[in-house]
Parts: structure tokens; sequence; C-alpha cells
């Protein structure tokens, strides 16, 4: 063993000595592992990013969300909607559905004090709206079921301060005036902060919460424009899908309806990056396979170059397998040396890439460590065929050729 | 223990190469004993056969027939790796070319049997530099081939040879690719280790010049082997069987 050991390491320091001393070769045998495993580096590294992305996007959201739409126009003449007693009790009947927040859609100038303090959605919402998106209350209550057509409103955080502003101390209590029609705020929310990468936006901050019955009154368009739902832990979404459409179909039969969930997006997103993926694998892949080739060719040029020492090692007493493991070392070297330059050119390239994207860059051990690996793998693969050939060579033979 | 026996016996060895349908026999029975501390000369014409059976003395080739005893093994049906380590072991090349690895430093030519031995690095470096010392190079062992004479690249070939401490020097002309100066100081160096260090040593050698300063004279003829009489050192040595062509003929005819 510790034989095997010390040949292997002087057969190492042979290996680099010889990579040395033979420049253009190595360069040329570098450069093809280098764009093969840099292709490598980059589709792994894409593949990563792209899921942390939406991971971080739909962290807050959470992965069992549903948006429900109402898409065409109308079917035979007829104005469908979406109902809002429907939308209520939708959880009550689809199996798959934990909880629905039905909203009606406003946008208004509000006014407090006697001034203007600020513009915003007027979201006619109900208590579960708050549970489905993560609301949470500062001070007060949210929206109640209960309050039905009372003009109670829940203010965001930014219109809270607004409110301050104009002198307002506490606002939970105080009057605000939306677009002619006066609501006395009953809550305020905490700050919450929103991804853009959202399939729905709620800009809790600067918006007014009203009961969605309310809304439904006073509202220049009053129309649910979504039902935010979330499905039972368990569901896949198409289940929760299928529920839902079902449920409509028979409610509102001409209703159409355009569902998103996040799993969706999230399948979405990674079937693109699937064919990024694709992409870069088969340049990679092809890359490595020609790097590899010219690995192989480089190596047996190296061989038959070197026939007389290999006999000469041979002679003192080398056996095969010392002659083969110099030349898979040597082969192996070259190309972990190819793999690290690659390595570095594909963080650079997909440094680039999320820079471009503005996607979060990060480095992954997974890629950094299967562009190692996949390096060393070719090196053995395309080195094996040269350095058995080396390990075979007749040492007579070799004595005999000239200096 | 191998002083004990025979360093080396060939008994009956036979060579021959198949080139397409024609059958050369280069060996043809060939017998030979080497004891320890021998200092052996074979001369031939070109072609008689002296590389081949250097060859096989050194286990680099195997016979076609015959049997070969080296220290007491039977080395005839061992396989290639058993061969390569008793070669590290028992057997110092020097080549008429010198066949120094070119891009290794004179140190590290003479490391390498120790090497394949699985010597360390150090131990390695500090034999090859003692023997370096005792072929006269040891303010050489940075250089690289290149930058040394023909003799100078012999001696340290020769210091490779020994730094494993074989028991058989083989040395294929190994004056042939130096003027006859230098030649003669390589012959010394030869002449010297086999009396001071009793390094057995067998020389292939065209000249005469070089054969005459051996105890031992053999010649390669038409196959065969035969030892030279006369130049016998004394009576410490007991007579040795010559080649007894004239029975073993029929060897020539196995396979
Ligand atoms: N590999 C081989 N194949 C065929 N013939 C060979 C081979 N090696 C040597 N020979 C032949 O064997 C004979 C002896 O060669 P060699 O031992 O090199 O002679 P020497 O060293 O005495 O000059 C020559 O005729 C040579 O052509
Ligand atoms: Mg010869």
């Amino acid at each position: 063993m510790s034989k095997t050991l010390s040949i292997l390491g002087a057969n190492a320091r042979e290996a680099l000595d010889s990579l040395r001393k033979a420049k253009l070769r190595t360069v040329l045998g570098l450069v093809g592992i280098m764009i093969g495993i840099s292709s490598v580096i980059v589709m792994v590294s894409l593949g990563e990013i792209a899921r942390e992305q939406a991971r971080q996007s739909f962290e807050a959201l959470g992965t069992d969300i549903l948006l429900v739409r109402k898409s065409g126009g109308t079917v035979s003449g007829r104005p469908a909607e979406i109902g809002l007693a429907e939308a209520v009790a939708m959880p009550e009947v689809v199996l798959s559905i934990a909880d629905a927040a039905p909203r009606i859609m406003g946008y208004g100038t509000f006014r407090h004090a006697g001034k203007e303090i600020g513009q915003g959605s007027v979201q006619g919402v109900t208590e579960a709206f708050a549970r489905v998106n993560r609301l949470s209350v500062q001070e007060g209550r949210f929206v109640s079921d209960l309050d039905i057509d009372r003009h109670y409103c829940v203010v965001g955080a930014a219109v809270a301060e607004a409110m301050r502003q104009a002198g307002t101390e506490q606002p939970v209590g105080a009057l605000i005036e939306v677009e002619e029609h006066l609501f006395t705020v009953v809550g305020v929310l905490n700050p919450k902060v929103e991804s853009y990468a959202l399939p729905v936006q709620i800009q809790a901050n600067d918006s007014v919460f009203v009961p969605i019955t309310v809304s439904k009154r006073v509202s220049t368009n009053p129309e649910i424009d979504v039902i935010i739902a979330r499905s039972r832990a368990g569901v896949h979404y198409e289940t929760a899908v299928s529920g839902v459409r079902a449920y409509f179909q028979k409610q509102a039969p001409s209703l159409e309806l355009a569902i998103v969930t996040a799993k969706e997006l999230i399948a979405q997103m990674e079937s693109q990056m699937g064919i990024f993926t694709l992409l870069l694998g088969s340049v990679g892949s092809i890359s490595l396979v020609v790097g590899g080739i010219g690995i192989m060719n480089i190596m047996l040029g190296s061989v038959a170059e070197r026939r007389r020492e290999i006999a000469i090692r041979r002679a003192l007493g080398a056996r095969r397998r010392d002659i083969q493991s110099q030349f898979l070392i040597e082969s192996v070297i070259l190309t972990m040396a190819g793999g690290m330059l690659g390595i570095l050119l594909g963080l650079v390239v997909t440094w680039g890439i999320c820079q471009y994207t503005e996607w979060i860059f990060l480095i992954s051990g997974m890629s950094v460590g299967g562009g190692l690996g996949t390096a060393s793998a070719v090196g053995l693969f395309f080195g094996l065929q040269p350095a058995r050939q080396a390990s075979r060579l007749d040492p007579i033979a070799g004595l005999q050729s000239g200096e | 223990m191998k002083a004990t026996q025979n360093t080396l016996s060939l008994t009956d060895v036979c060579r021959s190469y198949r080139i397409g349908p024609v059958t050369a026999e280069v060996l043809r029975g060939v017998n030979l004993e080497i004891g320890s501390g021998d200092l052996m000369s074979i001369m031939g014409p070109s072609g008689s056969g002296k590389t081949t059976l250097m060859n096989i003395v050194g286990l680099l080739d195997r016979p076609s027939s015959g049997t070969h005893v080296l220290d007491g093994h039977d080395v005839s049906g061992l396989e290639d790796d058993m061969l390569s380590t008793l070669r590290n072991e028992y057997i110092g090349f020097v080549f008429q070319a010198f066949h120094l690895l070119p891009r290794l430093t004179a140190l590290e030519n003479v490391c390498l049997p120790l090497v394949y031995r699985g010597v360390g690095r150090a131990e390695a470096i500090r034999r090859a530099q003692a023997i370096l010392g005792r072929v006269g190079m040891a303010d050489r062992s940075h250089h690289q081939p290149s930058q040394l004479s023909g003799g100078q690249k012999q001696r340290v070939a020769i210091a490779r040879a020994l730094v494993g401490n074989p028991v058989l020097l083989l040395a294929d002309e190994p004056t042939g690719a130096l003027d006859a100066e230098t030649a003669q100081e390589v012959m010394a160096l030869l002449l010297q280790l086999n009396a001071e260090q009793g390094v057995t040593i067998l020389i292939i050698t065209h000249d005469s010049s070089v054969a005459r300063q051996c105890t031992r004279q053999l010649r390669i003829d038409d196959g065969k082997l035969l030892e030279l009489p006369g130049q016998d050192r004394g009576a410490d040595r007991p007579p040795r069987p010559l080649a007894d062509d004239g029975i073993r003929d029929q060897g020539a005819a196995a396979p």
C-alpha cells in the first residue's frame, strides 16, 4: 500500500512536470475541457438560482395559493361573473380548498381631517382575506364578516402614517373619506414587503380595506376581480383547480375561469429552466466529449512520443500499472485544471446572466463539486485508453528506438 | 543469501522470432552460469543475438524454451508484474545510448529504480546522492542529461543501474557511443566497481579491448554461447562448464 502510494506520488509529480513542459498541447487540452465544464457550471448554477428565485418569491405567499379570476367576457350574451355567495361558500363545498378570499378592487383618493392624504386601492374584502394573504393587524382589528354594511375600514401602514402626518395621533377610531364615502378606521395593518414577482399584488401598505358587502354597494365596478384561495395541505394543485372548476361549473355554467396556482407557476418556471438546462446541457456535453477526445488525442500523442521513456521506466522496474497510473494521473490533472478554469469561467458567465436578468447570484457547492467531478471523470474515461496503451508497449522495442 | 548460489543460470535457452511464415532462431540452446562477483564480457558480430540474450537475462524478454533461474528463483513462468518487480530488485541496466530520461535531472534519473521500489522520496534522494558520489558525479546531480557529456551520462546511467543494489549489472555496449578515452574511463569505473564492491557485471561489447579486461570472456556465434579459455583469475574459482552445444543441438528445434 505504501509502495503504491509513494509510486502514485512520484507519478503525480512526473505528470505535472511533463504537462508544464508540453505547453501548447496542454493549453489546447485545457480549452476544450474548460468550455465543457463552464457550460455544466452555468447549467447547474442557473437551475439552482431559478429554483431559489422561485422559492423566495413564493415564500411569503405560500405554494398552496390559487388565484381564481374570470377569464372571458360573456357567454351567449349573458353577463357572467363570480358571485360573492359562491366565492365565500367555496371552502365549505370544495374539499380541496381550505380558505377563499374574494376581493372587489377599486381605486380612490383618501381624505382625512379635511386634507387629501393620498391615493391607493380600495379593496373590498372578507375576514378571510387577512388569513389568506397573511396580513397582520398592528392596532384594532381586521374587517369582520359581521360588519356587513357598516362603513368600517382597515388602513395599510402607509395610509395610517399619512393620517398621523395630518395630525391624527391615533388612526383607529378616526374617520377617513374615500371617494365621497366616509369610513371609520377600525384597524391598522403592519407594514408588509411584497415581491414584484408575485402573480397578485395586494399592496397592503397603500390600501384601504372595507367589507366586501360595502364595496358591492358603493364601488363603481362592484365585480369580484379575484378569489385568492388556499388549497388544503397535501392536495395536488391540479386537484384543487379541477375542484374549483367543477364547483363553478355547477354554480354558474356560463362563467369562464382562469385559475393560476403557485405550484403551476413554479412548474412553468422550472420547465422554462428545463429547456435552458437542456440546451446548456447539450452544449456542455458536446464540448466535454470534444474536449475529452482532445485529451485522448493529446495523451495518445504523448504516449507515442514517450515510447522510449516508457520502455526505460519498464526496464528500471515499473510495472504496467505504474505506467498506466502515470498517464492516467496526467490526463486527470489536465482535465481537473481545465475543470477549475471552467468553473471560474462558468461562475463569471452565471454572474453576468444574473446581472442581466436581475436574479440573485449564488455559488452552489453542487455545481463546483459536480464540475470537478465531471472533469475528473472525463480525464479518467478518455485517459484510460491511452494509459492502457502506454502500459502495454513492448519495452524491448522502446529501448531500441533511437534518441 | 545471494552469495550461496549461482547468481544466474540459463539452461538450454532458445529464442526465435516468427516473421510471417519464417521462424528466425536467434538463440539456439544457450547455457550460462553467472557467479556472484563475476566480470564477464560477451562478444559477437552484429545481429548475433547479444541484445536478445541480455533482454532475456534482464527479464525484459522470455525464452522460447529453456529454463532461467535467477538467484535461486525459476523465473521462466512468472507473470509480467512479478518480472518487473524482480527486474527492479535484481537487475541494473546500462545501455549504449545511455537512456537517461531527458526531462529529469541526473539525481531524479538515479532515483527512478527506488521510486518503483516504493522507497520514500527523501530516502531515495539520499541514496541517489551517495551513489552519484561513488561514480564521481556528485557535483552534477542537478544537471539535465543535455548538460552532460557522453561519459558523464554513462556514469549517471551506471549510478542509476547500481542504486538499488542489483545482483547483476547488465551493460549493452556501454562504451559503444563514447570516444576511446572516455570509453576507457567508463570501463575503468566498471572494473573498479567489480573489484572494490564485488558488483557482478555482464558487458556486451564489440570492442575486444573492452572484452579483454574482463575475467570471463564469452562469444556468441550462430546462436550459441561459448566461453574462451584462459584469463581465469586463478584457483579461487572452480572451472565453469562451457556451452556444450555439440550435444544440445536439438534444443534449437523447439518452438
Ligand atoms: N523483435 C524482433 N523480431 C524479429 N527479429 C528480431 C527481433 N529482435 C531481434 N531480432 C533479430 O534477432 C537477431 C539478433 O538481434 P540482436 O540480439 O539485437 O543482435 P545484436 O545485439 O547481437 O546485434 C537479429 O537478426 C535481429 O534481426
Ligand atoms: Mg545489440
